[in-house]
């Protein structure tokens, strides 16, 4: 009984299909598929957690992968990576993980509303930086979500970082859209797809 | 509506959907365009004022944002900017109503523009403070939205313009030979054929082209056929087959055209050249002599006659040769019959000087009138040889009785034909021409003859003075004054029966007379709506065709109708009946019997009957004077009769 009633409770499954795991295989090579593969049971573990939990594995399983210039990366001064390419690439700059932890968390039910991507000044590094910041109410603290510092920390306690400016998640990537797209401003009409790692969820 | 007109509907109508659809298409892109560079330029005012503002941000003291606002405000187009806290409580707000200055407002109804708004949250450090709202002022929009509109119309309209005037030069282009096409199509229903030399390009019109010449060509050859065989049936029924002259027949067929018509004819010199024993000379001197006398005569008084236009030579008999010379004086052709008669003795004196004695050749000379007969001028000229004969061989009598008329006096005549104008002595006088329908009756007009009243109130015929009017170059003068005189009629009695009018040769060879008539008809035409006739003789038709048929198609233009009086069939054949293409044709009943009764065949009355049907011509008899000419032409299938049998000659009054 218990059981059936846990089920029927619990969130809808995460799962990922063979066809696209094939093509990831086919384009990134064999450990990228088993790291897509481990996203999707991270996903799966957390899908019935609370926010926080959520927060600590996604910013956990992302940041286990190394830090490295868009330069290195991609060639070019600035990429902004999806998550398939992140998850292909296993490497990844601080943008990249933003994108890649924000859509996770999305994905796993955090409200978007929460979610703010932070430009701040890392004192540490002395370079522009860029966080994931989760505000629990609208007054409170923000809580930041680093690939510098892996663990997740109230803004106050932060003073390596300077913050400059927060947007809605939403509205970034959307403006990021078309400097991408070669499209004219605000055009709407076609997306990069940031999620287009396909995660879909069903019930069992 | 002709397919030039629809297929100039279609194409304006597609024309029109086209434009106007890609003219909508592409206001609506721009409409969207202009909504999008609305937003944006919002969003980035929003994101850029919101930086700024998160740098400066207090939430005990306002003044410094409430200033960096204005600036922005101010500086820019927008209709609102406005900053609310984080609990939703408005801290600052700067807005205008739309001004839309140059747009006018039915466009801005027509014409919505969603203006979205563009946010920003506002930062303190960590922390957020509130949001920044911006929304773009639609005004701007509006007014970069009509200025495209207004271009777009303009383009659009003269991108029509000249698509549309391109397509109509090319469909004109195409289809001018549709509109010969029912050139040749009407002209076929009117009985005329025209041959269209320039086939058409299109394949359709091409067969269609091809079609309708091959049909002309097939009825123009049955005309020609029908036109030989009635010209050879005319040269065998009227010619002298020894002279080449025209026979006794013709002349009495011929004559009332002379003697009758209201044209300068009906005067003139006669001459009779009549030659005894001609029997005995054949005889004696053999055939080949015989006809070289009769043969030099024949030659003689062609040649001799030819500057006279209009003159009819006939030989009557063996020995007898007769001929009419219209509007001249026995002065005249005195030269030529004395030289003929100097040239026939010289001849007969070379074959053998012993002919003289017994061969006789006598010649009179008189006047002719319209009061003559066949008959009595037969016998005039009978009378006038044999005073010659008398007076010795070779003589020509002058019988200078009635002379005067023409050669004297002729200032006397022009003023005597002015004044009968001005006092109003000329007068119309009508003779009704009916259609005979076994036991129906109907007056198919009435035609005008004109009369003059001399000062002794005697009334006379226009064979009297028409002739001098033509010798003094007043005879369009008359017929302008006829025209005039038989309008005013109309106005004054409104008479139902269509009246014919005959036009003289002279009057319409002029150019100005026929201007003149047309501006009398459009004046005419709009007043009354009686139906009018008008005519001309057969001399005329065949001496002034191009005029004549000018005249007809004009009088045809107005639905009145144009005849032909005297006809008789010319020896050049029927042709130029086609030109003129007349409603009618008048032709003296004797001359009729003649042509469509022929004995032996039936053919030259088929021939004729296919000629004026083929064209449309209707037949009238003229000269009816008696009961039974009428049953005979009946007879022939002839219905419809003038002459003093049928209803003489009244005055109008």
């Amino acid at each position: 009984m218990a059981a059936i009633a846990a089920i029927l409770l619990s969130s809808p499954e995460f799962s990922i299909a063979k066809v696209f795991l094939d093509k990831i295989e086919k384009e990134y090579g064999v450990f990228a598929k088993r790291r897509a593969y481990a996203l999707v049971s991270m996903m799966n573990d957390v899908k019935d957690a609370d926010e926080m939990e959520k927060m600590e594995k996604v910013n956990d399983f992302f940041n286990q992968t190394p830090y490295a210039s868009d330069k290195e990366t991609w060639g070019v001064s600035d990429y902004w990576a999806t998550r398939l390419e992140f998850i292909g690439k296993d490497k990844a700059d601080c943008e990249d993980f933003v994108i890649a932890k924000y859509f996770t968390l999305k994905e796993l039910g955090v409200p978007t509303s929460k979610l703010y991507m932070t430009y701040a000044k890392s004192i540490r590094y002395k370079s522009a930086h860029m966080v994931l910041t989760y505000y629990a109410t609208p007054k409170s603290v923000p809580l930041v979500l680093d690939n510098y510092n892996y663990k997740i920390l109230p803004a106050s306690q932060r003073d390596d970082l300077i913050p400059i400016y927060s947007f809605r998640g939403d509205e970034l990537f959307n403006a990021k859209q078309a400097q991408i797209g070669k499209l004219v401003p605000a055009a709407t009409h076609q997306k990069r797809p940031w999620d287009e790692l396909i995660i879909s969820q069903h019930k069992e | 509506m002709s397919l030039f007109k629809q297929l100039v509907l279609m194409l304006g109508l597609f024309l029109g959907v086209i434009l106007v659809s890609v003219m909508m298409l592409n206001f609506k892109t721009a409409t969207e365009f202009v909504q999008n560079q609305l937003y944006t330029d919002a969003k980035n005012t929003a994101h850029s004022l919101g930086l700024s503002l998160s740098k400066v941000a207090d939430p005990s003291d306002t003044s410094t944002m409430e200033t960096m606002i204005n600036a922005i405000y101010d500086s820019g187009y927008y209709q609102r900017i406005r900053l609310v806290d984080i609990d939703g409580k408005e801290v600052y707000n700067r807005e205008s109503d739309m001004r839309v200055s140059n747009v006018p407002q039915w466009f801005i109804k027509m014409v919505p523009i969603h203006n979205a708004i563009a946010k920003s949250d506002i930062m303190i450090g960590w922390n957020r403070f509130g949001t920044l709202e911006v929304s773009g002022h639609t005004g701007n929009a509006y007014r970069q939205l009509y200025d495209t509109m207004i271009d777009l119309v303009k383009t659009f309209l003269m991108i029509g313009t000249v698509v549309f005037v391109f397509l109509y030069v090319l469909l004109s282009l195409s289809l001018k030979s549709l509109k010969r096409i029912r050139e040749q199509a009407k002209a076929i229903i009117d009985n005329e054929f025209i041959i269209e030399k320039k086939i058409p390009f299109t394949t359709e019109f091409r067969s269609v082209t091809i079609a309708m010449n091959a049909m002309v060509e097939k009825v123009k050859d049955i005309f020609d056929r029908e036109n030989e065989t009635l010209r050879r049936y005319h040269e065998l029924l009227y010619k002298d087959t020894e002279t080449g002259l025209y026979n006794r027949r013709y002349l009495t067929a011929k004559l009332p055209e002379y003697l009758q018509s209201d044209v300068s004819l009906s005067s003139g010199v006669y001459l009779l050249v009549s030659i005894d024993e001609i029997d005995r000379f054949k005889r004696e001197c053999g055939y080949e002599h015989y006809n070289h006398l009769i043969n030099t005569l024949a030659d003689g008084l062609n040649t001799g006659l030819s500057p006279f236009p209009s003159s009819l030579i006939v030989r009557l008999n063996e020995s007898d040769f007769f001929a009419t010379i219209p509007a001249s004086g026995i002065i005249s052709v005195q030269l030529c019959i004395e030289s003929l008669m100097a040239r026939m003795r010289t001849l007969i004196e070379s074959i053998d000087n012993h002919l003289v004695e017994y061969l006789t050749i006598g010649c009179g000379v008189g006047i002719y009138s319209e009061n003559d007969t066949l008959k009595s001028l037969l016998s005039r000229a009978d009378h006038a040889v044999t005073q010659a004969k008398l007076q010795g061989n070779f003589t020509v009598d002058f019988n200078l009785e009635g002379d005067e008329t023409l050669v004297l006096g002729r200032e006397e005549w022009r003023s005597e034909l002015l004044k009968s104008l001005d006092e109003s002595r000329m007068l119309l006088a009508f003779q009704s021409v009916v259609e005979q329908r076994s036991d129906h009756l109907n007056v198919l007009h009435e035609e005008i003859f004109l009369r003059l009243l001399d000062r002794d109130g005697v009334i006379h015929s226009a064979g009297y003075f028409i002739p001098v009017a033509t010798s003094l170059g007043l005879i369009d003068v008359l017929d302008r004054y006829m025209v005039e005189k038989v309008f005013k009629h109309i106005k004054e009695q409104n008479p139902v029966t269509p009246l014919a009018l005959n036009l003289s040769g002279d009057f319409v060879k002029k150019y100005v007379n026929i201007q003149w008539l047309r501006t009398q008809l459009e004046i005419f035409h709009r007043q009354s709506s009686l139906i009018l006739w008008f005519e001309v003789s057969n001399t005329t038709a065949l001496h002034e065709l191009e005029a004549v048929s000018a005249v007809s198609t004009m009088i045809k233009q107005f639905g009145y109708r144009f005849g032909i009086d005297h006809f008789t069939i010319p020896e050049a054949g029927a042709y130029y009946l086609q030109a003129i293409r007349p409603d009618y044709v008048k032709a003296n009943g004797a001359y009729l019997q003649d042509m469509m009764f022929d004995k032996d065949t039936g053919k030259s009355r088929e021939s004729f009957n296919n000629i004026t049907r083929s064209l449309g011509i209707s037949i009238i008899a003229i000269n009816i004077e008696e009961a039974q000419d009428v049953e005979r032409l009946k007879a022939l299938g002839i219905d419809c009769f003038q002459g003093t049998y049928i209803a003489p000659v009244s005055l109008l009054q």
